[in-house]
C-alpha cells in the first residue's frame, strides 16, 4: 500500500517548485521580449534556443516490452553578453520522471575569455568540462542512450555541479588547452530531494587537450582526464581518461566521425576493499549523403576487483553493440532509430543479456551555442 | 526385440528426468556449461544426501553447501534448506557466490517469489548490496501481513496485507546517494510499470534519506520457515536514470 498522502504532498511539493521556476522564466523572458516599438533593438545579444529529446525504447523481455513514446527531456538556454567582458548561460532542463516533468536549473554560469589573454574562465554551475560526453548535452551527443561507462561513471547524462573553471591555451605551436576546475562535490550523482554533504575534499578536475589535421581534409582532438573527489565518508573517487574524436567533412556534411572513451575509475572506500573499474566505448558513423549516416557504438566495462564470497577474483564485463541509423536534414532536427543488444559474463560464462529496439527524435529551436568540434 | 524396447523406455525415462525441473539444472538459456557448473561445484563442495531428508524434498542443504537455483550459485552460510517442487524451503542463510553488480556503486533490479507460512515468525527476506557477512545493505522482508523495507539507517512498512505468498522486484539504485528504492509487487516490471514505493516519494518525513546507502555488493536471501519459489536478477534495470 502506498504512503498516498506524502506522495501527493511530494508530487506537489515539487509541482509547486516547478511552477515558481517556470513563472520566474517566463517574467524572464518577458523583462527580454520587447514590445511591438523596440523591434529593431537587437535584444542587447541575448540568445534563446530551446531542445526536445523524444525516446521510445522496445524491449523484448518482460514488461519492457510494454514501452512508449517519451519526452526524455526538454530544455530551455539563454545566453548572451552581460556587457563587453563577460557572457551569461541559463539553462533549465525539465526531466520525466513517474509521468511528471521536473523542471530544474541545468547550468547558471558567467563566463569571459576577455580579462586573462589565452585564458578562458566560468563560475557558476555547470556540466564539468571534462571527457568528451559529459561537457555536452545529452541532445548533442550522437548518439541514443548512454554508453556502459557514461551511464556508470556520470550519472547517465554528466556530472553537473558548482564552482570554477578556467581553461588556457597554450602558446605553443600546436593545439593545446589545458582546462582545470574545481567545485563544491556535494553530490557528483543526482539523488532526489537531497542536497548532498559536504565532501572531505571538493571535487576537482583537469583535461588536456590537443588537435591535430588529418589527412583528407580530417581532423583529430584528444585529450586526457582526471577527476578526483574525496566524499564526507572519506572514500576516495578517482577517474583517469582519454577521449577522441575524429572527423572527415565533405561538402555541407559529415562524412566520417570515430569518437572514443576510456575510463578508469578507482574508489577507495574506508574500511572497504578497493573497487577498480576500467571501460570505454567506440562509436564510428559514416555518411551516406547529407541526410543520412549509419552508426555503430560498441561499449565495454569490467570490474577489476570483484570477488566472490571466498575473496576469489571473479573476472567478468559487461559488453554493448549499438547500431543505429540517422536521418538529420541539419543539426537542428536528427531522427535516430537503433538496436541495442547488452550481455554480462561473470567467469566466461554470460549471465543475462537484454536487447531493445530505441528510436529517438531531436529537435532544436532557436539559437544555440556553436558546438566544439 | 523386448530387451531393445525396454532399453528405449529407460532411455527415455532417463532423459525426460534429467529435463524435467529446470531448477535442478543450470540455466542453459544463459550459456552456463552444464559440465563446467558440476565440476566447479564439486571442487568446491560436498553435497551429501541428507539422512532427514523428507519424502517430498529433492536434495537437502546444511551450512556450508553450495547449489544452484534459479541460475544462481547459492552457498548456504547456516541453517538449513531442502529443495521441493516449490522451491528452497527451510530457515536459512543463503548467499549468491557472485557479485550483484560492477560495483557497490551501481544499480539492479531483482525479482523474488517467496511464500511464508500464518506464523507470525515466519518470514521471508531479499537482501541486496550486502557485504559477506550480510550486513549494510538493503532488505525486503515479507511476512504473513507485511512488506518491510529497511535500510542501513532505517525501515518502512510499506505494505500491510494478509498475504503468504508474493512476487516482488526490488529496484536499487545504489549509484545515488541515498540509496533510490522501488518496489513493485509482481514479476515483470518496465519501466512504467505501477509502482507499489518509490523512496524518493514515499519515504515520509525523514524523505530519501530513510535507508541510507548500501555498501556491500553481495545478495541472497533469508528464509525462516518459508519458501524461495523463484529469483532472477536483471540484465538491465527497469528505470534507468
Amino acid at each position: 500500500m502506498r504512503n498516498s498522502i506524502d506522495r501527493q504532498i511530494n508530487t506537489w511539493k515539487q509541482k509547486k517548485r516547478g511552477g515558481y521556476l517556470l513563472a520566474s522564466l517566463l517574467l524572464l523572458l518577458a523583462l527580454f521580449c520587447p514590445p511591438a516599438s523596440l523591434k529593431a533593438s537587437d535584444w542587447g545579444g541575448l540568445q534563446i534556443g530551446g531542445a526536445a529529446d523524444l525516446i521510445a525504447d522496445f524491449g523484448f523481455k518482460d514488461a519492457n516490452r510494454d514501452r512508449k513514446l517519451n519526452v526524455r527531456s526538454v530544455e530551455l538556454m539563454l545566453y548572451g553578453p552581460t556587457d563587453h567582458l563577460f557572457e551569461g548561460v541559463l539553462s533549465f532542463a525539465a526531466h520525466e520522471y513517474q509521468g511528471e516533468f521536473n523542471l530544474g536549473l541545468h547550468e547558471a554560469f558567467i563566463k569571459s575569455s576577455r580579462l586573462i589573454p589565452r585564458t578562458r574562465f566560468q563560475i557558476g554551475q555547470f556540466f564539468l568540462g571534462v571527457g568528451r560526453l559529459n561537457a555536452l548535452h545529452q541532445h548533442d551527443w550522437p548518439f541514443i542512450d548512454s554508453p556502459l561507462t557514461q551511464a556508470q561513471f556520470f550519472d547517465g547524462e554528466g556530472i553537473i555541479d558548482s564552482g570554477l573553471e578556467v581553461a588556457w591555451l597554450s602558446p605553443l605551436p600546436f593545439y593545446m588547452d589545458l582546462t582545470v576546475g574545481v567545485t563544491n562535490g556535494w553530490r557528483i550523482t543526482h539523488s532526489h530531494g537531497d542536497a548532498g554533504k559536504k565532501p572531505s575534499f571538493p571535487t576537482h578536475y583537469a583535461k588536456l587537450e590537443f588537435f591535430q589535421d588529418l589527412p583528407a581534409g580530417g581532423g583529430l582532438l584528444w585529450a586526457l582526464n582526471y577527476l578526483g573527489r574525496r566524499d564526507s565518508d572519506k572514500t576516495w573517487l578517482r577517474l583517469a581518461g582519454a577521449h577522441a574524436v575524429a572527423k572527415w567533412r565533405e561538402a555541407n556534411f559529415l562524412r566520417v566521425l570515430l569518437q572514443a572513451e576510456v575510463w578508469a575509475r578507482f574508489l577507495k572506500p574506508q574500511g572497504v576493499a578497493s573497487e577498480n573499474q576500467l571501460g570505454g566505448y567506440l562509436y564510428a558513423q559514416y555518411g551516406w549523403s547529407p541526410l543520412i549516416s549509419t552508426g555503430l557504438r560498441f561499449d565495454m566495462l569490467s570490474s577489476l576487483s570483484l570477488k566472490d564470497l571466498d575473496q576469489k577474483s571473479v573476472p567478468n564485463h559487461q559488453m554493448q553493440f549499438s547500431p543505429q541509423i540517422n536521418f538529420s536534414v541539419s543539426e537542428m532536427a536528427v531522427f535516430r532509430a537503433g538496436y541495442s543488444y547488452l550481455r554480462d559474463f561473470q567467469r566466461g560464462r554470460s549471465t543475462g543479456h537484454e536487447h531493445q529496439i530505441l528510436l529517438q527524435s531531436i529537435f532544436i529551436l532557436g539559437a544555440h551555442p556553436a558546438h566544439d568540434f | 526385440m523386448k530387451k531393445l524396447f525396454s532399453t528405449i523406455l529407460l532411455g527415455m525415462s532417463g532423459l525426460m528426468l534429467g529435463c524435467g525441473d529446470e531448477r535442478l539444472a543450470p540455466d542453459t538459456n544463459e550459456g552456463q556449461p552444464r559440465g563446467s557448473e558440476t565440476s566447479q561445484a564439486s571442487e568446491s563442495f560436498q553435497v551429501e544426501p541428507n539422512s532427514e531428508q523428507t519424502p517430498e524434498a529433492i536434495a537437502s542443504y546444511k551450512a556450508g553447501d553450495g547449489f544452484q537455483f534459479s541460475g544462481l550459485q547459492f552457498r548456504l552460510r547456516r541453517g538449513q534448506v531442502a529443495l521441493t517442487e516449490k522451491g528452497l524451503e527451510g530457515t536459512g542463510l543463503l548467499l549468491v557466490n557472485g557479485p550483484l553488480a560492477p560495483s557497490i556503486y551501481s544499480d539492479a533490479l531483482i525479482s523474488v517469489g517467496f511464500e511464508v507460512s500464518d506464523e507470525d515468525s515466519s518470514f521471508a527476506e531479499l537482501m541486496a548490496f550486502v557485504r559477506n557477512d550480510a550486513s549494510q545493505g538493503i532488505r525486503l522482508r515479507m511476512n504473513s501481513s507485511s512488506v518491510i523495507l529497511i535500510g542501513p539507517q532505517g525501515q518502512l512498512t510499506v505494505v500491510r496485507e494478509n498475504r503468504t505468498k508474493r512476487e516482488l522486484s526490488l529496484e536499487i539504485h545504489n549509484s545515488e546517494d541515498p540509496s533510490h528504492i522501488i518496489l513493485w509487487d509482481q514479476w515483470e516490471v518496465g519501466r512504467f510499470t505501477d509502482e507499489i514505493f518509490d523512496s524518493a516519494l514515499d519515504a515520509g518525513p525523514l524523505g530519501s534519506r530513510a535507508f541510507g546507502r548500501a555498501r556491500g555488493n553481495f545478495f541472497g536471501v533469508e528464509l525462516k520457515n518459508a519458501t524461495l519459489t523463484r529469483i532472477e536478477r536483471r540484465s538491465r534495470i527497469a528505470r534507468p536514470h
